[in-house]
């Protein structure tokens, strides 16, 4: 992607991610890296601020004699992810002001 | 490297930072390199960087929006925020055509801005840290006086007394050598004279002395070495003991 993703963008996409279902870490990173190219050690700084904002929580669950720490999206970050979708969209017509279509 | 060398040199770069900022990014990577060797990438430098650089990344970002909050507290302060809603504020609703000319605000500060606010607390938390730091590394200076300062003469001396050892060795390398050459031309000189009135005593004579000349030679090719090697020596032992209390002195700053 030719466009560096701004942290707050970040954010928003991790919420959105995780308002379909709970994942953890390496689940997540794969998920966003694939589409966004964002780098593997990227995550963990969006996941701890979103935690300490209060929007995700967490919650452990063993697996293969270990613990896998998913994270879930609270009703703070529901209200977050509207607000950044609405926030996007009014973004994405400014821009697309000048870089939409020809017409 | 592999994961489990790979965390202990993390946590060990990590050290410093809170207890509870260091065990939740160790838990985070930890996870997250165990996910990936199960996926067949176990190399963890490959897939994280060097752990090094890792934690700089760590240290950085909690720098920049302070350290996690106790949940309860963090709570409080969802919603909206002021600054990005300002920045709606002039053009409300869907705008249907898209209008030329240069618009009053640039809409990039919604999506770019970061909590610093906390930022501020974690510095002052940081340098209180630090403060107490100093006054304990002078409290244990102060008690470790009466071990320190005998310590420090016995080991001054024996600095001392290395370099006396090694001056010795110098000076008596040189008088060996003068000795020889002096003993060598007296007696070369001597037997020469000798030649004419004693034949045998003057051929024994000189003989000695060339031998003595010779090996005068010798000697004084191998001390000129060895007291290169000496010197090289305690000039790099010093130069080791400088850049030691450099680093040190860095360190604490």
């Amino acid at each position: 992607m030719s466009f560096p993703i701004a942290a707050r963008l970040l954010d928003a996409c991790v919420l959105s991610v995780l308002g379909q279902a709970d994942a953890y870490g390496y689940e997540l990173t794969q998920n966003l890296q694939g589409s966004l190219g964002v780098s593997e050690s990227t995550l963990y700084p969006v996941l701890r601020r979103l935690q300490s904002g209060g929007f995700l929580r967490t919650y452990d669950v063993p697996h293969q004699g270990r613990n896998r720490r998913y994270y879930s999206i609270t009703g703070d970050g529901k209200a977050q992810l509207a607000q950044h979708r609405s926030e996007w969209t009014l973004y994405r017509n400014r821009i697309d002001a000048y870089l939409g279509s020809e017409a | 490297m592999n994961t489990a060398d790979y965390l202990l040199k993390l946590e060990q770069e990590l050290r410093g930072l809170d207890q509870y900022d260091q065990q939740n990014a160790l838990a985070y990577y930890s996870e997250y390199l165990l996910d990936a060797e199960a996926t067949g990438k176990t190399d963890a430098v490959d897939i994280l960087g060097s752990p090094r650089s890792l934690a700089a990344q760590i240290r950085a970002d909690i720098a920049m929006d302070g350290a996690v909050q106790p949940q309860s507290q963090a709570q409080s302060q969802p919603g909206p925020q002021p600054q990005s809603q300002s920045d709606l504020q002039p053009q409300s609703g869907p705008r249907p055509q898209p209008q030329p000319g240069p618009q009053p605000q640039p809409p990039s500060g919604q999506w770019a801005g970061g909590a610093q606010a906390t930022g501020q607390a974690q510095l002052q938390r940081k340098s209180r840290k630090q403060g107490l730091g100093t006054v304990w590394t002078v409290v244990l200076a102060i008690l470790a006086i009466p071990l320190g300062v005998p310590l420090a003469i016995v080991l001054f001396a024996l600095i001392i007394a290395v370099l006396a050892v090694l001056f010795a060795a110098l000076v008596t390398m040189i008088a060996v050598v003068v000795a020889l050459l002096v003993y060598g031309l007296v007696c070369s000189a001597g037997g020469l004279v000798l030649l004419f009135t004693h034949l045998a005593t003057g051929l024994f004579y000189s003989g000695v002395g060339l031998v003595s000349l010779a090996l005068c030679v010798l000697l004084a090719i191998a001390f000129l070495k060895l007291g290169r090697l000496c010197i090289t020596g305690v000039a790099r032992f010093f130069n080791a003991i400088r850049k030691r209390l450099q680093n040190r002195e860095r360190g604490i700053k």
